[in-house]
């Protein structure tokens, strides 16, 4: 009987119930195998000293043990949690008064503009991003040394690259203002999607535009700006071209990140079970963040049934 | 190895010998007939099979075109000579990626057959990832014309100070050394002359102060260097100069009998570079002491010459990339390069001279050693390893085969000098003309420490350079830095002992 209907479904135009498994499987198995196999043969790994393209030798928690008295590693997570505070909070402000600066302007057609002219930097590929801003950053014949030389603020050029106490914060700021971007996007999407109604009342009610920002646009927006959050504190966290391209970790190990590290472990010092072992503490240390995060978003929300 | 016979083809030959027309028209119509009997079983007498070879540097299609054509022409003749042999060149790609590149590649087990890699890099696998060469560098390379070095036995055709450095610990060549790389520092005359400096030191105080001076009377950047977060980068050559002349005198005791070479000292009686094994063996037997008084001279000079170099030479800078474009735009006096950069600054705009780092005397610290060094290594562009995974395939005796056929004078000549970015270390070749400017640095004796990288493990050479950039930041004072060094040496020599279990091993 049920054989009959699906083919008389297919004839009427209905696609059989596993249909749409079969188009969802070439993605399952790709995503198997570029993703949770290599996922969880690194966990494994991270258990064994490995050298490619011997099977690793299992060791139990040796390479975590190490792991625990690196002094490296430890200054790598101290400044990844750094930069990725700095970037997040960077990225969320920066894109929350974009977003709120294009939502308010009258014309549609200028909102269109400047969404367009804050979405094309996005294209740029990151490489030439920070190559950019290493001339930006550079002593001699840097962009931010000449100006601030030129407007006084400083005597002479500056490293700012090249001191641990301001090595970190330069990265961090790399692509400032940071309103350019997927944030930004987001950000915009959720405050136009709000009902006018609510802030037509608003000001109606007397309600200032600073204040309607904080009081409505705010809460009503947490969920995008949640998940900006965890996009960016993920990204944050795995933060890897900076490293390579600017700084190799330096000066002194002051922008040395767990990525980094686990790159040099596995590809230069030939440690590739340590670098399994790098990896699968950054991965968990990732999803704690992304589950804090969540749980701070869902707690008392109004906008989503819990 | 008695089935790796490669001389079938000179038996061949010589049995063409006659005296008499028709006894040698009769032999060649009988061996014609023969030949066309036999052919494919005789060409299945020289090596056979498909192999790609990575010869980056050499082989960059784009950038290099008449080497790649010469390159080409060779391969062709081989695969001429061997009709069952078959040679994919692979074009060169970013250096950047390359550590990943082939880790990913031997993790496949489908490495080129032929693989450049630096030596120290390459050490640190060692037998894991590469085939050991030594059996094969003591046949003889019959590519190699009779009464020329190499003939009887290849690894004679090769300089011995590079094949020595490039040796792993573990006592096996992993790689041949093909080509030498100089360093030399490149000087703006018009900077000099216009500061009224003269490139004629004898002391590294007097060089110091000329650098000062031209800094303060131009407002320009002195000298060249950078100094990377981790890997490579030139200061690394300021760091072996200065560590070997402070250790000079105490050289003969850190040197291991075992190693005494005495083709590679005829020049310098009792000097030459340490080896892995030897820095190792001096650091656990305390003849090598960082919180030695030694080190205080080291780090002085060190800072000394931090101070002279761009303001953003940690941290600013991460190739020479970023110096040379300094250097070119006549903002920087002098930048510390390499033999690579030479031909490409033949028709530059303005005039340019080689310069080199001052002798240490006597007033710069007691002890001196009166000279400089030679930053020079086998770190060129021939540095050649084959794969295991080759030999798992099959391909070890066509690999091998290549390669004596590369190495031989008559081929890697022409590559090398086409290119004259490395000087050509094989015996019967001359180094291109346009490198002639380097003969009075290369004849400096060689430092007593190679880079921090190849001193005793990678590892150990990232953390050298952190520990360093903490001292010449503020970030630590001296005694904790020398502390801190001394740590890093003993962790680097235990790692070594480890791996290799030396006999003098605690």
């Amino acid at each position: 009987m049920a054989r009959q209907s699906d083919r008389r479904g297919s004839r009427s135009g209905f696609v059989p119930i596993y249909v749409p498994f079969l188009f969802l499987l070439p993605a399952l198995l790709l995503l198997i195998v570029f993703r949770y196999f290599p996922t969880l043969s690194a966990i494994y790994h991270s258990f064994t000293i490995w050298e490619i393209p011997q099977p690793g030798e299992f060791v139990g928690l040796q390479n975590y043990r190490t792991l625990v008295d690196d002094p490296v590693f430890s200054k790598s997570i101290a400044n990844i949690l750094k930069f990725m505070l700095g970037r997040t909070c960077l990225t969320l402000v920066m894109a929350f008064i974009g977003a709120e600066l294009v939502y308010n302007l009258a014309s549609a057609r200028r909102r269109a503009f400047w969404r367009v002219l804050f979405t094309i930097p996005m294209v740029i590929p990151i490489t030439v991003n920070l190559m950019i801003w290493q001339q930006v950053y550079a002593g001699r014949q840097g962009l931010l040394n000449e100006f601030l030389v030129g407007i006084g603020a400083i005597a002479r050029a500056y490293p700012w690259l090249g001191r641990p106490n301001t090595a970190l914060l330069a990265l961090i700021f790399i692509g400032f203002p940071a309103i350019a971007g997927f944030g930004f996007l987001v950000i915009l999407a959720a405050l136009q999607n709000l009902s006018s109604e609510v802030n037509d009342a608003a000001l109606i009610d007397g309600c200032s535009r600073f204040r309607r920002v904080f009081a409505i646009d705010l809460p009503s927006i947490r969920g995008p700006l949640a998940l900006i959050a965890i996009l960016s504190m993920n990204s944050g966290m795995q933060e890897f071209s900076s490293m390579f391209v600017l700084t190799q970790g330096g000066p002194a190990n002051a922008t040395m990140s767990p990525a980094f590290y686990l790159y040099q472990q596995g590809f230069f010092y030939g440690e590739q079970g340590y670098a399994t072992a790098i990896g699968t503490v950054l991965m968990l240390m990732t999803l704690v963040i992304s589950i804090v995060i969540l749980r701070i978003r869902y707690r008392r929300a109004h906008d989503v049934a819990v | 190895m008695e089935e790796f016979a490669i001389s079938g083809r000179k038996t061949i030959h010589t049995n063409m010998k006659g005296n008499m027309i028709l006894k040698k028209l009769s032999l060649v119509l009988a061996f014609a007939l023969l030949f066309g009997a036999f052919a494919p079983v005789l060409a299945q007498d020289g090596p056979s099979g498909e192999i790609d070879v990575l010869l980056r540097w050499y082989y960059r299609p784009e950038q290099f075109p008449d080497a790649a054509a010469i390159v080409e022409s060779i391969a062709a003749e081989y695969m001429e000579m061997n009709p069952n042999a078959t040679i994919n060149l692979v074009p060169d790609f970013p250096e950047t990626g390359s550590p990943a590149w082939i880790a990913a590649r031997m993790a496949a087990g489908d490495a080129p057959d032929i693989t450049f890699d630096h030596w120290f890099r390459r050490n640190l696998e060692g037998g894991n990832w590469w085939v050991s060469l030594n059996e094969f560098l003591d046949m003889p390379n019959p590519y190699i014309a009779e009464g020329t070095l190499g003939h009887e036995r290849w690894l004679d055709s090769l300089y011995d100070v590079g094949m020595s450095i490039s040796r792993a610990p573990d006592g096996h060549h992993y790689q041949v050394s093909l080509d030498w790389v100089e360093s030399a520092m490149f000087y703006n005359v018009r900077i000099f002359e216009e500061a009224s400096v003269e490139a004629d030191w004898t002391s590294w105080a007097e060089f110091v102060a000329d650098m000062h001076h031209i800094q303060n009377t131009l407002g320009l950047d002195a000298v060249g260097t950078f100094f990377a977060g981790s890997g490579w980068s030139n200061w690394y050559w300021a760091d072996s100069v200065f560590l070997s002349a402070v250790w000079a005198d105490k050289a003969a005791e850190l040197q291991m009998d075992k190693f005494y070479d005495e083709e590679a000292i005829l020049e310098f009686p009792g000097w030459r570079i340490l080896n892995t094994e030897e820095i190792a063996k001096a650091i656990i037997d305390g003849t090598l002491d960082a919180n030695d008084a030694r080190m205080d001279t080291f780090l002085r000079i060190s800072r000394e010459f931090s101070e002279i170099l761009p303001i953003d030479y940690i941290g600013g800078m991460t190739s020479l990339d970023d110096l040379m474009r300094l250097w070119l735009s006549e903002e920087l006096a002098v930048v510390w390069a390499g033999t690579w950069t030479t031909p490409s600054l033949l028709d530059n705009a303005f005039e340019w001279k080689i310069m080199y780092l001052p002798p240490f005397s006597e007033d710069d610290f007691a002890g001196a050693p009166g000279t400089t060094y030679s930053t020079g290594g086998p770190s060129a562009a021939g540095q050649y390893g084959i794969p295991n995974s080759t030999a798992e395939a099959g391909n070890l005796e066509l690999a091998v085969d290549w390669l004596m056929w590369m190495s031989a004078p008559q081929n890697f000549g022409p590559i090398a000098n086409d290119t004259a970015g490395f000087v050509t270390t094989v015996a019967g070749t001359e180094p291109s003309p346009i490198l002639k400017g380097y003969e009075p640095i290369v004849a400096l004796p060689d430092r007593l420490f190679t880079d921090p990288n190849g001193r005793l493990t990678a590892e150990h050479g990232d953390e050298w350079s952190q520990i360093l950039q903490g001292y010449l930041l503020d970030e630590t004072d001296e005694a904790a830095t020398k502390q801190l060094l001394q740590d890093s040496w003993m962790k680097g020599a235990t790692a070594v002992c480890e791996k290799n279990g030396f006999e003098w091993c605690p």
